[in-house]
């Protein structure tokens, strides 16, 4: 297309078409930038087989996406790996998993450079590395001790479970503090495996505060039963900029408690210790929602003063041949201004204010737990799930191997979901 | 075209230009969510300065000033290393808790103690290694244990003069490692002081000969993105 310059105010014409072209430039140009700065790391292939060597072929996805994903997303990555692991029976793996996870979550980010980026306008809150929402974190503690309880180390699952309940301290409301129940329950049955009596019953009682109804085990349990059910929390972006994460409830099953079919003692019903969407939904407020909600003001004070002053130009490059023998300078002004909006637009448009709803996706809905007393030896114990109005969900029964350590205590842990996730 | 609108486009591309930047990192392309940095050769460090990697539990330099201290302290103390009889001392980990929140392999305490104080005790202390007693016995089974076949023992006596028993302990180190956590919902600020007590303890008679302590607490405050 060519600009004609023949008739009166035809080189304004030109200047609209210019402009128009590089507007359309600029639209173009956000259009593909986005989500380009969140690419996976090239591994060389010796490097990943050699990674994944010693490690079971179905765990592979989520040991290579521990390398792919790099730093930004270690902690989720070895947080579903570890829980793919564990119920695999990998554990030495897990503990692995768990530990890296824990080590990182432990460690305080302080002049951190990925922590500064996700602070800047022009990147989005989860450009910063993982280190999950506070019940992500409480929830790979609860997975850390569990295999430290399955080792016979019951001093570091205690010290595990103490350091998740830490993680339950930041919830805006105070009601809301320091309630994770099923931690508190599982420090206190800790401490009744190393003959603290004293510190199991603290232990026991604070879980009684939290949850009423709540029978401690008694003195001569030796077995720990725990069942999870559902799928665990989904992090969604909401409002202005997708810049308020909130919290949604799992989908996509029915299951809601839990009985164990034990050989000499019947069906028994498990206790419903903990809701992890509970857990995840009473947090309240975070303090980088304010970073978030200034980017938002941000955002749409340029986006307002964009479009005025674009609308501005453009009425007057129409205008523009009004004025006669100065439609070019008029024109020119115009464009200018159509120029500067265009510029405050594409700033508006640069700025990234989603929330960070990276999710630890294997995660249950519920955690369901039963003591007993029980000889040491091999014991297989059903399990059977429910619905909301008591009915068996078939489909879901598993049976599971109750592993004894010490000579002493036996742990079992099973799922009615699995943590093999996609 | 004419000069004026040469500037016009200037100015449009000098517009595209910083749209295009306020969108791309300002830094090399593709270290967000990757860190490409070259790397960090390994350094030897001092196992009592402060890491690079920090938080608030329990970390080398603790260990190495605790244990440093606590065996000063037992040297000093004449009814441990002032007897006229060397006692015969038992140290590690049996009878040392954690009931912290912090994770660790008590071991790294009770050897590290155990083999500065030997070290230094230089004869004033006997250390009886109590968790190596199964390949004690074992051994000792091997040279005195007649085998089926010959009727004679597996092995030869050794060098060393046959005792009729092992060693049996003077005392032996109890202790206990707690914390006290904290943290300030408002502003993330978590505190935790660990609190570590050794006790020597007489094997007779239950006596508390000697007892050190050593404390310290740490405050650490996470980035504003994760409170």
């Amino acid at each position: 297309m060519t600009c004609s310059t023949a008739r009166p105010g035809g080189r304004s014409l030109c200047f609209s078409l210019r402009l128009l072209g590089g507007f359309l430039a600029v639209v173009l140009l956000f259009g593909c930038a986005s989500d380009a700065y969140y690419q996976e790391v090239e591994v060389p292939p010796a490097e990943m087989h050699a990674y994944l060597d010693d490690k079971p072929p179905s765990l592979h996805p989520y040991y290579e996406r521990v390398l792919r994903q790099g730093r930004r997303n270690l902690v989720l990555s070895q947080m579903e790996a570890g829980l793919a692991a564990m119920e695999y029976g990998a554990y030495d793996l897990a503990e692995e998993s768990f530990e890296t996870a824990l080590l990182n979550i432990e460690t305080v980010y302080t002049d951190d450079e990925s922590a500064r980026r996700a602070r800047l306008l022009w990147y989005a809150e989860g450009a910063k590395d993982f280190k999950g929402e506070p019940y992500e974190r409480a929830m790979a503690y609860y997975y850390r001790g569990l295999l430290f309880l399955r080792r016979g180390d019951y001093e570091n699952a205690r010290a595990s479970f103490k350091g998740g309940q830490l993680q339950d301290t930041l919830a805006e409301e105070a009601r809301y503090r320091m309630d994770f129940a099923l931690l508190v329950y599982l420090e206190g049955w800790a401490s009744h495996l190393l003959g603290d009596d004293d510190l199991a019953r603290e232990a026991f009682e604070e879980v009684r505060q939290i949850r009423p109804d709540f029978v401690p085990p008694e003195r001569g349990d030796n077995v720990l039963l725990l069942a999870e059910t559902g799928h665990g929390p989904v992090k969604i972006g909401t409002g202005a900029g997708d810049a308020e994460l909130r919290l949604v409830r799992g989908s996509g099953f029915t299951e809601q408690s839990a009985r164990f079919d034990i050989s000499g003692a019947g069906l028994l019903p498990a206790y419903t210790m903990e809701d992890v969407y509970w857990q995840a939904s009473t947090r309240g407020g975070r303090q980088v929602d304010a970073i978030l909600q200034g980017k938002v003001r941000f955002k749409e004070t340029h986006q307002a003063m964009g479009r005025a002053l674009t609308d501005v130009s453009v009425q007057g490059l129409l205008m523009a041949p009004a004025f006669g023998k100065n439609a070019d300078k008029a024109a020119i002004a115009a464009g200018i201004v159509g120029i500067l909006g265009l510029t405050q637009q594409a700033v508006a448009g640069a700025t990234r204010t989603e929330a960070d709803t990276r999710t630890w996706r294997s995660l249950p809905d519920r955690v369901h737990v039963l003591t007993f007393q029980a000889e040491p030896r091999a014991l297989d114990v059903g399990v059977l799930f429910y619905d909301s109005r008591g009915v068996e969900l078939g489909n879901l029964k598993k049976w599971v191997k109750v592993d004894f350590v010490n000579r002493r205590s036996g742990f079992a842990w099973v799922r009615s979901r699995t943590a093999f996730i996609e | 075209m004419k000069q004026r609108e040469w500037i016009i486009l200037a100015v449009a591309g000098s517009a595209l230009l910083f749209a295009g930047c306020a969108t791309q990192p300002t830094y090399p392309v593709n270290t967000g969510p990757v860190d490409t940095s070259p790397g960090r050769s390994t350094v030897y460090e001092d196992v009592g300065s402060i890491g690079r990697n920090q938080g608030i539990g329990m970390e080398s330099q603790d260990i190495a000033s605790m244990t440093d201290k606590m065996v000063g302290d037992m040297l000093a103390t004449p009814a441990l290393a002032g007897r006229k009889a060397s006692p015969r001392v038992i140290i590690d980990s049996e009878y040392f808790k954690n009931e912290s929140s912090t994770r660790i392999n008590k071991n790294i305490i009770t050897d590290r103690l155990r083999v500065e104080l030997n070290r230094a005790a230089n004869g004033r202390m006997i250390f009886v290694g109590r968790h190596y007693s199964d390949m004690v016995e074992r051994e000792r089974a091997l040279k005195r244990d007649a085998a089926r076949a010959t009727g004679d023992p597996m092995v030869d006596k050794g060098t060393l003069e046959a005792t009729r028993t092992t060693l049996g302990g003077d005392f032996r180190m109890g202790g206990r490692i707690t914390t006290l956590d904290s943290v300030n919902s408002s502003t993330g600020l978590a505190t935790r002081m660990h609190q570590i007590v050794f006790e020597m303890v007489d094997l007779e008679n239950g006596m508390i000969v000697w007892s050190g302590i050593y404390d310290f607490k740490k405050t650490a405050q996470d980035d504003v993105l994760y409170r």
